[in-house]
């Protein structure tokens, strides 16, 4: 066994190690404002540390290891995404709950219940979810949700490996790339939830249409480059010395002349037309333009790798996935779409009509089969065409608040990915290629934001189906592609021409990168856990609620920050009063009475929410409590982290 | 399984032009791939003709949905 192996193992282990340690250490209910980052020890970022050094190690040697590479990129996934599933109790996220109910129901009845909610207008993910619990012979869903973003992230690896093989990146910057994807993810969609799997769906399609179809050399510019080449020249030769000394220009009549007519004797010296004699060769230029786009929209200009019976293949599975993701979610085909067609404009695609399909079946679905959904609501859907402005103002200044911890989580959000873009952008300089795809695909998901702002999450979701392609740009920075028919648009700059070292140089850049994005999405990725995750005690007084409560009554809560909605869908009514900011606790009380609820449930993620996000005071649903008290309410079951109140119908009355 | 997968059947029965021309729409689009794929040799006039009915349906099929949204929302 070489030294270089043990030190690798040695690595591994160390931080599977620390990560156990970690795990076992942690304390869930000494959390902070800050989040899950608030019980890690110092375990986690020693671990964390090895496993940056030992994937640093790999992505640094001279002939690279594959495995190696993939397990300390595993390593890392587990470190992100598995550290909140190891430590708390239950699964995080509301939505979690209420995706978990929205599939029991089908699992129980067999079909989504209409008008309900607009999750049953894609009712695949859920559909495909009551299939599998069926199989495992379990009751519900609850059990898979926890470990469930774990699960989900290292399903994309495997489309994630082949995209970065197949999209025109070195090796070196494809495995860097996979890696800065897991390291800057803080964007919580990799819940139980229809988009982790349409993410899924997503990257499989365009990691199948890359590995399918290489691209030809490009014919539809090259001629208007080399005009425009010589214009270039020509106006660069304008402001050279010999034009200003008139060298440049011939003389048309005598000197005497000259004297006489001091305006008009000089022309220019005859030019060629940019493109071509414009009396006989324009006409045919433009028809050859014209010919080239139809011929690459028809996907002329790309070429199958595959035999015509595995492209055939391909074409039926993709058929099938389109029709899963159509159903399954609401926005992730249109990013996909969008994507497919950035494909085959850089000579990726070479079947245009497996975008046909997928538009048509989108557009078919919503159409007929989410009906529910727009019926009342196309305003909702497309009131924000064309203001892209006001979208991106409401996706970042609606999230920039709360206590000054919580803002530090939200800061670091956006500082990773204002760094990550910046990275991305020396990436496109750097980066000679044979096709731009990857920078159209990593561009044209935000096409999105022209049509709708998604509820104040339109930015954030484009941001998140951009990360892969946005991550391999960023690695191209630093191991840019030196080969390709694209010439980069940076000099080539060689590091060891500064520096003694240059292998140490990038090696230290590497960890220095990849450990910083590590660490600071462990603070961004876990900044709301303080109230988005739950203790067994709250579910706990949500199933109370459940086996007590009558059919078609309301229960009353004061955020939407409890793991409810997990069974019994469409005969229970949750009421959140307060999704955003909140009035005086006075106000919630006399609002919670309003809603005449058979039960209020109090609980210590509602009470977090209120401190960090509105700011109510410490120890807010205390008062709220006494309050409710006062006015009637009784508690009929209590957990150290929640309490169910009923209400005494004799006593309110009396009040 | 149709109750699973369909959210509301019944919306399907009531615009059934509209699913017959995506159904259709996808046939030919599956027809004209498959052909280039396997390298049939179609003549010229049969390749426009599918060209243009798949254009001409799809074109169809999107007012249709438009007319859906107009008369409904």
């Amino acid at each position: 066994m070489t030294r270089t192996r043990v030190g690798a193992i040695g690595l591994a282990v160390l931080a599977l190690a620390m990560w156990l340690l970690t795990v076992h250490d942690a304390d869930y209910s000494k959390m902070g404002q800050l989040g899950l980052v608030s019980i890690l020890g110092w375990t986690y970022y020693v671990g964390l540390t090895l496993a940056v050094l030992g994937f640093t190690n790999e992505l640094l040697r001279t002939r690279l290891r594959s495995s190696w590479l993939l397990l300390f990129v595993i390593i890392l996934a587990v470190y992100i995404f598995g550290t909140a599933s190891a430590v708390e109790p239950i699964a995080s996220l509301p939505d979690t709950f209420r995706h978990a109910g929205l599939l029991e129901f089908i699992y129980q009845h067999g079909y989504a219940l209409p008008h309900y909610v607009a999750d049953f207008s894609w009712p695949g993910a859920f559909s495909l979810g009551a299939v599998l619990t069926s199989f495992a012979g379990q009751a519900n869903a609850l059990g898979f949700t926890r470990w469930f973003p774990l699960f989900i992230e290292l399903m994309y690896l495997a489309p994630l490996v082949v995209i970065s093989r197949s999209i025109g990146v070195g090796r070196r910057a494809g495995w860097l790339g996979i890696a800065t994807f897991y390291v800057t993810d803080w964007i919580f969609q990799d819940y139980f939830s229809p988009q982790a799997l349409g993410y899924l769906y997503l990257l499989i399609t365009v990691a199948a249409v890359l590995a399918t179809w290489r691209s030809k050399p490009s014919t539809l510019f090259s001629e208007l480059r080399s005009t425009a080449h010589e214009r270039l020249l020509r106006s660069q030769s304008a402001l050279r010395l010999a034009r200003l000394r008139g060298r440049d220009a011939v003389k048309i009549r005598s000197n005497k002349q000259t004297l006489v007519a001091v305006l008009g004797p000089w022309r220019l010296k005859p030019t060629p037309p940019l493109f071509g004699s414009r009396n006989n060769n324009h006409g045919r230029f433009v028809r050859r333009r014209v010919g080239a786009l139809f011929a690459r929209f028809e996907g002329h200009d790309s070429a199958a790798v595959l035999s015509s019976t595995q492209t055939l293949s391909v074409l039926g599975l993709l058929g099938l996935i389109f029709f899963a993701l159509a159903v399954s979610h609401e926005l992730t085909p249109y990013a996909l779409i969008l994507m497919l067609a950035g494909c085959l404009l850089a000579r990726r695609l070479g079947r245009p009509e497996l975008l046909a399909v997928a538009i048509l079946i989108t557009v078919g679905w919503l159409s007929l089969g989410a009906t529910d959904y727009w019926l009342g609501n196309l305003a909702m859907i497309f009131g924000g065409f064309g203001q892209v402005g006001s979208t991106l103002s409401a996706n970042v200044s609606g999230r920039v608040a709360g206590s000054l911890i919580h803002k530090l989580a939200v800061d670091t959000r956006i500082i990773i990915i204002v760094s990550l873009y910046f990275l991305a952008g020396v990436g496109v300089l750097r980066r000679s290629t044979d096709s731009r795809v990857l920078e159209i695909v990593a561009v044209a998901p935000f096409f999105l934001l022209f049509v709708s702002s998604y509820v104040g999450e339109g930015l954030m979701r484009v941001v998140f189906y951009a990360l892969p392609f946005t991550a391999l740009l960023a690695a191209s920075a630093i191991f840019p592609q030196q080969s390709g028919a694209i010439r980069s648009w940076m000099p080539n700059f060689r590091i060891a021409r500064y520096v003694r070292s240059s292998r140490a140089t990038l090696w230290a850049l590497v960890f220095v990168i990849v450990l910083a994005s590590a660490f600071a999405t462990t603070v961004a990725r876990g900044g709301n856990d303080d109230y988005e995750s739950f203790t067994k005690g709250e579910l706990a007084a949500v199933n109370y609620v459940y086996d007590h409560v009558t059919p078609g009554a309301t229960v009353g809560i004061t955020s939407p920050y409890l793991p409810f909605n997990q069974r019994d869908v469409g005969s229970v009514y949750w009421v959140a009063l307060f999704t955003g900011g909140g009035p005086s606790i006075e106000g919630i009380r006399s609002a919670l009475i309003n809603i005449h609820p058979q039960y209020i449930v109090l609980s210590q993620s509602q009470e977090n929410w209120g401190e960090i996000v509105v700011g109510y005071p410490r120890g807010w649903e205390n008062t709220l409590f006494n309050s409710l008290v006062s006015k009637g309410f009784h508690v009929v079951a209590s957990w150290r982290t929640a309490s169910v109140l009923k209400v005494d119908a004799k006593k309110a009355k009396t009040k | 399984m149709n109750g699973v997968l369909l959210a509301s059947a019944a919306s399907l029965s009531t615009s059934p032009a509209e699913l017959v021309l995506l159904i259709v729409d996808i046939l030919l689009l599956s027809l004209r791939a498959s052909s280039g794929v396997l390298g049939v040799m179609l003549t010229q006039p049969v390749s426009r003709m599918l060209t243009s009915s798949t254009i001409f349906l799809t074109l169809l099929f999107f007012v249709l949905v438009a007319v859906r949204f107009i008369s409904l929302a």
